[in-house]
């Protein structure tokens, strides 16, 4: 039987040790994917997972069991890493697509589940080459609005007051990341 | 042909979607406009796979739970350094007001405390060495308790020491010596007899 969030989240507030082991056993590898998916390294991904379970350890009280416990944890993990990137020696920039690390058949799980034929398995991953090159255009910012509204189906407003940033701001950068995915993937086709 | 980074109509009803600018029943009825959106499909699809490196998330510690009040990083208005300078402005204003202010006050120190010697009746001034030349000191015989004082100072014996009589009730009477500073005060022990001598130089010592 499996133990809902809600319920996880509240025992390990009340100091249930093993309902927060749960609760990271269960989501530590969503908090890694955020976390690349922002800073497109595995190394760093690591780390700022790390860093968000810390924080979850120490605010897992403020969890208030309204909305979705992913989508809270999924924006503290998107905080962590754009803190991160804030850091100073660190420099705000899209990532260069050519660091990015060879595709393994891992990673191919999601697209490749609706196809068969190794034809179909190339053309699929070619494709999927062009998107991560696409995203790695995008700051890191726009990586992670971009993921908390289409991922997590969070409203820009939610957004703003979980990345600390103006609402304005996220529907910019919202505007200007869609515009910019969609030229990019025009070019590319 | 179209210009790729020019919306169409139903590409702007999805930015609006993704903007939250869309009515809820609108927005709940637009996941297969979605779908039918190539660059938001392929968007959604990559952030829904696999991250390269997942099963290192196995690595990854479960931290102690802190169940304690939330840490809350906290963010000072002012920076330390501007506390540390403003008081180190503070002890230089505080420290030239002094300045200003202690000429003022008038420091001349406080009158001695006039001892009581009330029980005692001076009756040799002393006086200054360099007014008489050096004779040896002689010492003064005590007089009764009950004897009458004499109505004129005697002289003093010598310049570097001065003989002081003092007429005494109760014990029995004292001779005052001063010689360079020092006061020596001769007396005789009641118990034994014995001739006492107390020299006072801001050490006080017993001889006999």
């Amino acid at each position: 039987m499996t133990v809902e969030d809600g319920a996880l989240a509240a025992a390990a507030a009340a100091g249930d040790e093993r309902a927060f082991a749960t609760l990271v056993e269960r989501y530590r590898g969503y908090i890694h994917a955020i976390a690349w998916r922002i800073v497109l390294d595995e190394e760093e991904a690591l780390d700022i997972a790390q860093e968000t379970l810390i924080k979850l350890s120490r605010s897992i009280g403020q969890w208030q069991g309204r909305g979705s416990f992913r989508a809270w944890l999924g924006a503290i993990a998107s905080r962590t890493a754009l803190d991160q990137r804030r850091r100073p020696g660190r420099r705000e920039r899209p990532t260069d697509p050519q660091s990015f690390p060879e595709p393994g058949a891992g990673r191919m799980v999601a697209m490749a589940a609706t196809v068969r034929s190794p034809v179909e398995l190339l053309v699929a991953e070619e494709r999927r080459e062009q998107v991560t090159a696409a995203m790695g255009r995008l700051t890191p910012q726009q990586r992670a609005i971009f993921q908390l509204r289409l991922g997590e189906e969070m409203l820009p407003g939610e957004i703003a007051e979980r990345l600390g940033i103006p609402a304005r701001q996220v529907r910019s950068q919202l505007s200007r990341a869609i515009a910019r995915l969609r030229e990019e993937l025009a070019e590319e086709k | 042909m179209n210009d790729p980074r020019t919306p169409r109509p139903d590409e702007e009803r999805l930015l609006k979607w993704l903007l939250g600018e869309l009515p809820a029943d609108e927005a709940k009825a637009i996941a297969h406009e979605l779908e039918a959106d190539p660059a938001l499909a392929l968007a959604r699809e990559w952030i829904q796979e696999e991250a390269p490196g997942a099963e290192r998330a196995d690595e990854l510690v479960c931290p102690p739970l802190h169940t304690g009040p939330a840490r809350v990083a906290h963010h000072p208005l002012v920076p330390a350094w501007f506390w540390q300078g403003a008081a180190a402005a503070a002890i230089f204003i505080i420290g030239f007001g002094m300045g200003q202010i202690a000429p003022l006050i008038d420091a001349t120190p406080p009158a001695p405390v006039q001892t009581s010697y009330d029980h005692y009746q001076l009756q040799a001034p002393v006086a200054e060495p360099s007014a008489s030349p050096a004779v040896p000191a002689t010492p003064v015989q005590p007089e009764p308790a009950d004897a009458a004082p004499p109505a004129e100072p005697q002289p003093p014996a010598s310049p570097a020491r001065q003989e002081i009589r003092l007429a005494q009730a109760d014990p029995p009477p004292r001779y005052v010596s001063e010689e360079n500073g020092r006061v020596t005060i001769e007396t005789t022990l009641a118990g034994s007899g014995a001739r006492a001598v107390w020299v006072i130089d801001g050490n006080f010592r017993l001889s006999e």
